[in-house]
């Protein structure tokens, strides 16, 4: 084992400019290292969403294990089933042909019967140029039930349609059009409804919005495809881009970008957003003020931490490590692959009150060695900050639960302080979560 | 239908079993692939990762690469890694999308050493076979390219071949094999994949007998007895009489005496007319199928196994399950009083007075179970399939 001093960058380097909305931390040409905390939800969960549905996932038996043994960890194994491919069937494209049979199977079998399916192909299959989208047209007319296909391909990660984004895009594409409107809105983006004490539905409500709806709320397809009589889609985090787009051509529903956010300024603006969307004034004073004071008190109780943060909290690294220093904690470090265009403010603004913060990737090969830093901060949000400073108290704010606006900083403060309190095993914890890559 | 899998999640994919017996050995592991295949490898196939620095990565193989075929980006990139990270060795492996454009693996690793003047190896994994066959690639290919010409004086060393957490589990499992061997009369033992560092595997021809524990690690001891003449056992101890069989038999190879028919015939119980089933690989499948015969005196024990299987461990009778359903079938057709098998296997079968006794296989049940602290290697089997037995009823497949 060597000393190797792990590459990183000081915030203030951190480029700017470039024809991508994504823009990855680390120098292009370089191997990736696979850290024990990278990973998120993965395309399988993701795809599962759609209530009463099941996915077949095409692809050499390899492939699907990760998202298989978290299926199995989650509780949803049951509706995702596996059709393996041979080398045979790679050659002569036969695993093509096995799919009606395995979908035949699966719907005669499976009780209840499924009411809708998504196939799954990957990376093997945009090599090969097989026309999975057809396939789901003709499965769709043959059985009856709506069909769509959807890739966990991340050999098409650098593209213009990355997987995390095109399987929210197949998501929600199960929706059917619908003439009648409702004074609803949807959620779109996170894979959880906002929490119950989030004053989202409050302000909504008061602001005559008669349902907030969110996917993971839907129990039953009908239920979901009530999404598509929606006014108006709120995304709130980058990954439904493509889906909230595809919506608004297809459903007609209009949409804005009001992201998940942790400074109270930064939710204030959203709200600003949402008034501007839904042409109506918001009436939120009294829950920034909340806000504000319950800042201030556990600022005081939790004194002068050192936090890193990392990029498998379900926020913006970047805007998270602002409003941390906005709350007049110490940031020293960021863990983050990706800068996103909404990234760009909050980093610019860290570059002028935070210079000396050092930003790491995760997937730099120098990252194999770099538990030998011994970085200590005394508390980490995110599994991979919490992996990488192996001695902090680690907050992962995971994706299986969704914080949003004021009173998500209250939730998220009160969550630092049981952290602190009452610290998890990381391993345990993190395994628990069932992330895959 | 056949490669419809409904119930089980795939096995450890053969690129997997490479990295796992690779893990230790300090050299860097590139899998040729866009991401998905190592996060497989690392997240859920290698109980050893967390914590670790072991170094495994991903070429992040993209889709222009590929179209375009442009290997001198991954050149470049595994050239700047051996830079960085100081390292004894590369690896390069396959995965599924490599594989479709007809990636030359060896060539690649031929480029590779030429550029860092480090050994490399090259494996021609796809993601469609299993763990297995990569790791028996990797044990393999481990004794051809490293291990050294023995002296003519042979010392009492010994090593275990195909020893990886995806067979074996749990480090305790096969500290108890070690602890036996040199019980038995080794100096040392060196455990390949699990234990050993590069440079006893160099000094590997100098040891006196080779100790096969999987079925992927046959197929290197057979070289070695080839080239250096190094004889080999296979089987893992479980129970007491298969575990004095064992002790018996390294000391009786140890002491240069070959003829295992000197081996005390042990004093089996009377059969007590039971039938038994074990799934899983071949090696433990048969190591534990001694146990349930010479122990506890089941009458019929069938090893079945989705892995792979050589002639020279197959009884007569023995099953290749191919597909998920074969499984189902094979218990719907004979009735088993006992069935010893990863859980997962448990929902695959018909509801009947069959007991199920569980024995976790990490190549198939991941992370779910690989921090278990079962206890059935050596002298302690005799107890633990004992006492499975005793409380059959509590585990039964209703």
């Amino acid at each position: 084992m060597s000393n190797t001093k792990p590459f990183c960058l000081s915030v203030c380097e951190l480029g700017s400019t470039g024809s991508s909305d994504r823009r990855r931390v680390m120098p292009p040409n370089y191997l990736h290292y696979c850290p024990p905390s990278a990973g998120g939800w993965g395309i399988i969960r993701v795809g599962l969403l759609v209530p009463e549905s099941v996915m077949l996932f095409v692809s050499p038996a390899g492939c699907g294990r990760h998202g298989a043994i978290a299926g199995i960890q989650l509780g949803f194994k049951k509706r995702l089933f596996f059709l393996h491919i041979s080398e045979l069937d790679i050659v002569t494209g036969q695993h093509l042909e096995k799919v009606f049979q395995a979908v035949a199977e699966i719907l005669a079998e499976i009780r209840p019967r499924p009411k809708a399916m998504t196939i799954c192909a990957t990376c093997i299959d945009d090599l090969l140029g097989s026309d999975y989208d057809a396939i789901a047209r003709e499965l769709e007319s043959k059985h009856k039930i709506p069909v769509r296909a959807c890739h966990m391909d991340p050999i098409a990660m650098d593209g213009k349609t990355p997987p995390p984004f095109t399987v929210q895009q197949a998501v929600y594409d199960f929706i059917p059009r619908s003439e009648k409107k409702e004074p609803t809105v949807n959620i779109i983006g996170s894979f959880a409804p906002f929490a119950q004490d989030s004053e989202f539905y409050e302000i909504m409500s008061a602001a005559g919005i008669e349902k907030v709806r969110h996917i993971a709320a839907c129990s039953t397809l009908e239920e979901f495809y009530q999404m598509g009589r929606a006014k108006h889609n709120i995304l709130v985090k980058p990954g439904g881009r493509l889906a909230v787009r595809a919506m608004e051509k297809k459903l007609g529903i209009p949409y804005c970008f009001a992201p998940v956010a942790y400074g109270i300024d930064t939710i204030g603006r959203n709200y600003r957003i949402l008034e501007k969307l839904l042409n109506i004034q918001l009436s939120t004073k009294r829950y920034c003020e909340e806000a504000r004071e319950t800042a201030s008190h556990y600022r005081k109780v939790m004194g002068s931490l050192t936090v890193a943060v990392g990029e498998t909290a379900n926020a913006s690294p970047f805007e998270m490590a602002r409003a941390l220093i906005g709350y007049g904690f110490q940031v020293p470090y960021v863990f983050a692959d990706m800068t996103l265009d909404i990234d760009q403010e909050h980093i610019e603004w860290l570059k002028s009150f935070a210079p000396y913060i050092r930003v790491f990737t995760n997937v730099h090969p120098t990252m194999a060695d770099f538990l030998q830093q011994k970085l200590t901060v005394d508390l980490a949000v995110g599994f991979d900050a919490g992996y990488f400073c192996s001695g902090a108290k680690t907050l992962p704010l995971s994706l299986d639960k969704q914080l949003y606006g004021y009173r998500g900083v209250v939730s998220f403060f009160r969550q630092m302080l049981d952290a602190l309190e009452n610290p998890q095993n990381h391993r345990e914890q993190m395994y628990a979560s069932g992330m895959v890559i | 239908m056949k490669g419809l899998y409904k119930v089980l999640p795939p096995f450890a994919p053969d690129y997997s079993g490479v990295c796992s017996v690779l893990f230790e050995l300090g050299g860097l592991a590139v899998v040729h692939d866009a991401g998905g295949c190592t996060g497989n490898v690392t997240g859920y196939d290698e109980p050893r990762w967390y914590g670790n620095s072991s170094a495994t990565f991903s070429s992040e193989l993209r889709e222009i690469e590929a179209v375009v075929g442009d290997d001198e980006r991954l050149l470049g990139r595994i050239e700047e890694a051996a830079k960085d990270l100081k390292r004894s060795f590369i690896a390069i492996l396959g995965s599924p999308a490599p594989m479709v454009i007809g990636t030359d693996y060896r060539a690649l690793a031929n480029a590779v050493s030429q550029k860092t003047g480090l050994p490399a190896l090259s494996f021609d994994t796809n993601g469609i076979r299993y763990y297995d066959e990569g790791a028996s690639m990797a044990f393999l290919e481990l004794a051809r390219q490293f291990v050294k010409p023995p002296s003519a004086v042979r010392e009492q060393v010994v090593n275990i071949i195909g020893a990886t957490p995806l067979d074996l589990g749990n480090e305790r499992h096969i500290q108890k094999v070690i602890s036996l061997l040199l019980e038995a009369g080794c100096k040392k033992v060196s455990c390949w994949g699990m234990g050993s560092t590069l440079e006893d595997i160099e000094e590997a021809g100098r040891a006196r007998l080779n100790i096969v524990v999987s079925r992927s690690g046959l197929e290197a001891a057979r070289y070695m007895q080839r080239e250096y003449e190094m004889p080999y056992l296979v089987g893992i101890p479980v129970g007491q009489v298969p575990t004095h069989r064992f002790s018996n038999n390294v000391r009786l190879l140890l002491d240069s005496v070959c003829d295992l028919n000197r081996t005390p015939n042990a004093a089996y119980p009377e059969t007590n007319g039971l039938k038994a089933l074990v799934i899983g690989e071949q090696v433990m499948g048969n190591s534990i199928r001694d146990c349930l015969r010479m122990e506890l005196g089941v009458s019929r024990v069938t090893a079945a196994t989705f892995f792979g299987q050589d002639d020279s461990l197959t009884e007569k009778g023995d099953i290749f399950l191919e597909h998920e359903d074969d499984l189902t079938l094979l218990v719907k057709k004979h009735h088993y009083d006992f069935i010893v098998g990863d859980p997962l296997y448990k929902e695959l079968l018909p509801a009947s007075r069959s007991s199920f006794i569980k024995i976790p296989h990490a190549a198939v049940s991941s992370r779910l179970y690989w921090d278990n602290e079962l206890d059935y290697i050596g002298y302690e089997g005799t107890e633990f399939f004992n006492l499975a037995i005793k409380h059959k009823d509590e585990r039964k497949i209703l």
